[in-house]
């Protein structure tokens, strides 16, 4: 019983888990091999997996020769303000959505989602000029508003998945017990939903930090992002391989690392909300 | 009611956020602007420079800008780098969009696009009255002027594309010498294609072809070098691609990929990136490509690697002309200063500095003269082949021709799915189309 | 009193969003409809001129438009499935307890975080038919026998493309459904056991009912940020070779940024939502809103 146990486990669990797993990581970790390459071994007619000479040389360029450092706390800057508010305004937006039935809650619902159906590329030039206008252009508040504009519709419509997925049962339960619909909201629907909202607030934040199109527009080198930073390793007659791939194996690292601290929240399952609830 | 009230105050604060997110920008806005007439009292104009770098590790540029301001105590130039790939995407939607540069690199075929909605400055006034006109090399003003009959562009680079091949492969496969017509290039490429590793799989290939974007250069050096008057347009203004020359000799370009198989089978998706990388893996014993390519080439091979015009054909030779120029743009509020700036770029003492750490041709005779450009075996391929240099039609339709029309159809006919004569067709129509 | 709060609570709620958004995209995106009734070329301010809709139906004509349409279709439904499968697979293992979690769980979201300019790089660099990884691990396998030019054939581009964009998309995925997993009780799967349910009987009847309302958000955000997606295709094949690897949002990038026709590429683009919008609605219905529970 326990032997079917354990090989059940492996051809179950641990064999999909690590193929899927080295699938994920394994173009990171070939972009990681080829970023401590020498600039003469990037061009082989053999694959050649791992260098005789591993290089941090295109590391220190990254960091004393460009801005790469200032570019990142542009985007985290950037990616963390998109994410508080949006998050805030589509928690309350989708709570409205999931639980209170009100004339025209189609309409706002389906015209949230058409927004986002329409290509950006096209919405640019016009974006540009509002930018200019209020007098946001090259400052991160552009692309903070921008980027809100962009998630609130799928956070809202994501959020009012989760906020429906909870049986409304508890909150009313929490009603009778004297709790006022503000309350419940905040003692019950809140808590519950929290692996939701870390899911959104990581998506908003992923998309915010990833961003290229409106980043390249409304920011000059002062406000320049990450992507963007990037962009400029590629050169009509050159490719900065060494420094593009350096810098691709940073910027994963922060969002990792901030992932590895809230993960904790989005499998704090029912059980963990209900005890405190 | 109360109940709401929170949500309610939340709401409120929200806005108060935004109204301070406004507040913030306008007034940064008028700092700007006082700025501005601050600057105005002390007679320092800032000129905004955009540019892009084909590595932005290279502090050349910086250091020259560094020196122009602290020479021109007046002028103060802020530069910008940003990335080739989006550069022209960036500067078009800033421009229309009215938040453009001062002054910015600039390339010959975007002209129609800025022209068209008035946004570029005509030098010629300034032109003419500066010290180095008569120095730049013979031709280039007519190639750099425009429909209209004005200058817009001040030359600053030049890059002629040329063959680079590999001598000990050429050794080794029993070529005496380089390849003088575009025959001699098959019958070249056709030795040099083989297995060297003897596991009955070819692994070297002749010639490493340039499918994808942007391999329209060297392909019409294949097609124009068989059309009389080596020119895309007939002294009657017809365009000669759809002649049955020219339908002829795309057919023995097609055939390298689909006959003769003397180039790597990724042809049809590999770009700049993928061909140079073909030929410093030693996947591919000949690439055209220009000057900018040998800092690294010499670098990976030493001495192995040397240079020659492309080949003839019937018709003589075509090789094609790439181009870097500055340009002031008409929403500058200090034109003259632009100017200063972007033809102090190009003047002798500092173009020789640019030239030599970017391995740019000389736009000016007289560094073309110097030793150090003397003495480049890759300078002197330029050179050679600057008699035949020409740049691609400038009009509103090459924008797409050459960014998907001519990727499309040559990717379609290189797969047999298309014929060499449909290919031409619609590459002569979507030339000329109105 | 009360009663007009409770009546006005959802609208209320809504506001912030509604304005942030209608202040922000209301006017870029009027604007772009109405640019797709002109015939309208950047460069060519002059030639400005109403044609009502013509665009429209030259788009129709236009045999690449029909390429493309074909193309989005096997993209998205390729592209969004595979996501979705493997980011359930990946999210029901992540879901139970093993050592390391933490960390697996945070270096899966690598492929989502990369930018998408470096991904097309990376992955073309990948699939090279002359010395490509890919190529190399599929020979020593002894999957190919030859080095397979993925990107350059038009039979093998697109499928290389969406494999990219599988790589990409997993990790959304497994992050919303791993989400949507906590809010299933416990106590549903301690009954199932009660009645004897063997695991797939449990998945099947209790796992996938409770999160089919995360399931349908999420497809159908996916399948709007897929078809929207342009930079993995654009650097990897730029829509080739021909038009083989083309999507539609591809085309209506290159028509907007490379020709500058904007009234040809807003035509497309309202094409494309309109198309999203058919799929929007088949979603809807099954999303049942109006339900409260």
């Amino acid at each position: 019983m326990k032997r079917t146990n354990a090989v059940n486990n492996l051809l179950l669990f641990y064999i999909p888990l690590s193929l899927l797993v080295l699938f994920a990581v394994f173009p990171y970790i070939w972009t990681f091999l080829t970023s401590i390459k020498p600039d003469t071994e990037l061009y082989t007619s053999e694959v050649k997996y791992f260098t005789q000479h591993p290089t941090f040389k295109n590391y220190m360029d990254l960091f004393q020769k460009s801005n790469f450092m200032k570019n990142m706390m542009n985007s985290f800057f950037v990616a963390m303000a998109t994410a508080v508010i949006s998050l805030f305004v589509s928690v309350l937006a989708a709570y409205a959505f999931a639980r209170f039935e009100f004339k025209g809650k189609m309409y706002f619902m389906v015209s949230f989602l058409l927004i986002n159906m329409f290509p950006a590329v096209l919405l640019l030039t016009p974006l540009f000029v509002i930018m200019r206008k209020i007098g946001l252009l090259y400052t991160p508040y552009s692309l903070v508003i921008a980027y809100s504009t962009f998630t609130i519709p799928f956070s809202v419509w994501l959020l009012t998945g989760y906020i429906r997925d909870l049986p409304v049962a508890l909150e009313e339960a929490a009603m009778v017990d004297g709790c006022n619909r503000m309350q419940a909201f905040f003692r019950i629907t809140l808590p519950l939903t929290a692996p939701g909202i870390v899911a959104t607030g990581i998506y908003i934040f992923i998309t915010a930090w990833n961003e290229f199109v409106f980043a390249l527009m409304f920011t000059n080198e002062a406000t320049r992002t990450l992507p963007v930073a990037l962009q400029t390793f590629i050169g009509q007659y050159d490719i900065q391989w060494g420094l593009l791939t350096a810098g691709g194996v940073i910027t994963t690292i922060p969002v990792v690392v901030l992932f590895m601290l809230v993960q904790k929240k989005l499998v704090e399952g029912l059980t963990a909300g209900a005890v405190k609830g | 009611m109360k109940k709401y009230l929170k949500a309610f105050s939340m709401i409120v604060s929200f806005f108060l956020m935004l109204v301070m997110l406004g507040g913030c920008g306008g007034s940064n806005n008028d700092s700007d602007g006082a700025k501005q007439q601050e600057e105005n009292k002390n007679e320092v104009v800032t000129i905004k420079h955009w540019v892009w770098l084909d590595n932005p590790n290279d502090p050349t540029f910086s250091q020259l800008v560094k020196e122009f301001n602290d020479t021109h105590p007046n002028i103060n130039v802020e530069v910008e780098v940003i990335g080739w790939n989006d550069f022209h995407t960036k500067l078009l939607s800033s421009v229309t969009g009215g938040s453009g540069p001062d002054t910015s690199s600039f390339k010959l075929t975007w002209q129609p696009e800025f022209i068209g909605q008035d946004a570029l400055l005509p030098l010629d006034d300034y032109l003419n009255g500066w010290a180095g006109k008569a120095d730049v090399v013979d031709n280039l003003w007519d190639v750099m002027k425009y429909s209209d009959g004005k200058h817009y562009v001040m030359p600053w680079e030049l890059q002629v594309l040329y063959m680079y091949y590999r001598p000990s492969m050429f050794k080794a496969a029993g070529i005496e010498k380089v390849p003088e017509t575009w025959d001699e290039f098959l019958k070249a490429a056709q030795k040099l294609t083989k297995d060297t590793n003897g596991d009955g799989k070819i692994d070297q290939y002749g010639f490493a072809m340039r499918g994808a974007r942007g391999g329209h250069e060297p392909w019409a050096s294949f097609v124009l070098a068989s059309v009389p008057g080596n020119a895309f347009f007939d002294a009657g203004g017809n365009c000669t691609l759809d002649t049955p020359e020219a339908i002829k000799a795309n057919e023995f370009f097609l055939d390298l990929y689909k006959k003769y198989k003397v180039v790597p089978p990724t042809a049809p998706a590999d770009g700049f990136n993928e061909i140079i990388a073909n030929f410093k893996s030693g996947k591919a014993a000949m690439v055209v490509h220009h000057i900018k390519s040998s800092n690294g080439m010499i670098e990976q091979f030493g001495d192995d690697v040397d240079a020659f015009p492309v080949p003839a054909g019937p018709q003589g030779r075509w090789t094609s002309l790439g181009d870097t120029e500055n340009v002031i743009y008409k929403s500058t509020k200090h034109p003259k200063e632009a100017f200063t700036f972007i033809s102090w770029l190009s003047e002798k003492e500092q173009l020789l500095r640019w030239d030599k750490a970017t391995g740019n041709v000389p736009v000016l005779k007289s560094l073309q003269e110097d030793e150090y450009f003397k003495n480049n075996r890759f300078m002197k391929a330029s050179f050679d082949s600057m008699p035949f240099a020409h740049i691609y039609p400038i009009n509103e339709n090459m924008g797409e021709w050459i960014e998907s029309l001519w990727p499309a159809v040559t990717q379609q006919a290189l797969e047999g799915k298309i014929t060499s004569e449909e290919m031409m067709k619609k590459l002569a129509e979507g030339m000329v189309k109105k | 009193m009360k009663n007009f709060w409770s009546k006005s609570a959802p609208y209320l709620l809504i506001t912030p969003s509604l304005l942030l958004m209608m202040l922000i995209i209301a006017y870029p995106i009027a604007n772009s409809v109405s640019i797709s009734f002109l015939k309208y070329i950047l460069f060519k301010p002059k030639d400005i001129e109403f044609i009502g809709v013509n665009n429209y139906f030259n788009v129709l004509k236009d045999p690449v438009f029909w390429q493309s349409l074909f193309n989005t279709i096997i993209w998205i439904a390729a592209g969004v499935f595979f996501q979705f499968f493997f980011g359930l697979l990946l999210a029901l293992l992540l879901n139970r307890n093993f050592i390391g979690r933490r960390i697996v769980r945070s270096i899966i979201l690598i492929p989502w975080v990369t930018p998408g300019v470096l991904i097309g790089l990376m992955w073309k660099w990948m699939y090279d038919g002359n010395y490509g990884v890919i190529n190399d691990i599929l020979s020593r396998l002894h999957l190919i026998q030859d080095y397979v030019p993925w990107l350059a054939k038009s039979e093998t581009a697109l499928l290389s493309v969406i494999i990219t964009i599988v790589w990409q998309g997993i990790p959304f995925f497994a992050i919303m459904l791993l989400a949507g997993l906590q809010a299933i009780p416990e106590e549903l799967y301690e009954a199932g056991k009660v009645d004897g349910a063997t695991g797939w009987q449990a998945f099947w009847h209790i796992t996938l009912p409770m999160l089919k309302p995360t399931i349908l958000v999420s497809t159908l955000l996916r399948v709007i940020w897929v078809a929207n997606s342009v930079d993995v295709v654009y650097i990897m094949t730029g829509g080739g070779p021909g038009y083989s690897s083309l999507t539609l949002s591809v085309y209506t990038y290159m028509k907007a940024q490379k020709a500058m026709d904007f009234g040809y590429a807003s035509t497309l683009a309202i094409y494309l939502t309109l198309m999203l919008s058919v799929v929007a609605l088949f979603y809807l219905k099954n999303l049942n809103l109006k339900e409260v529970r």
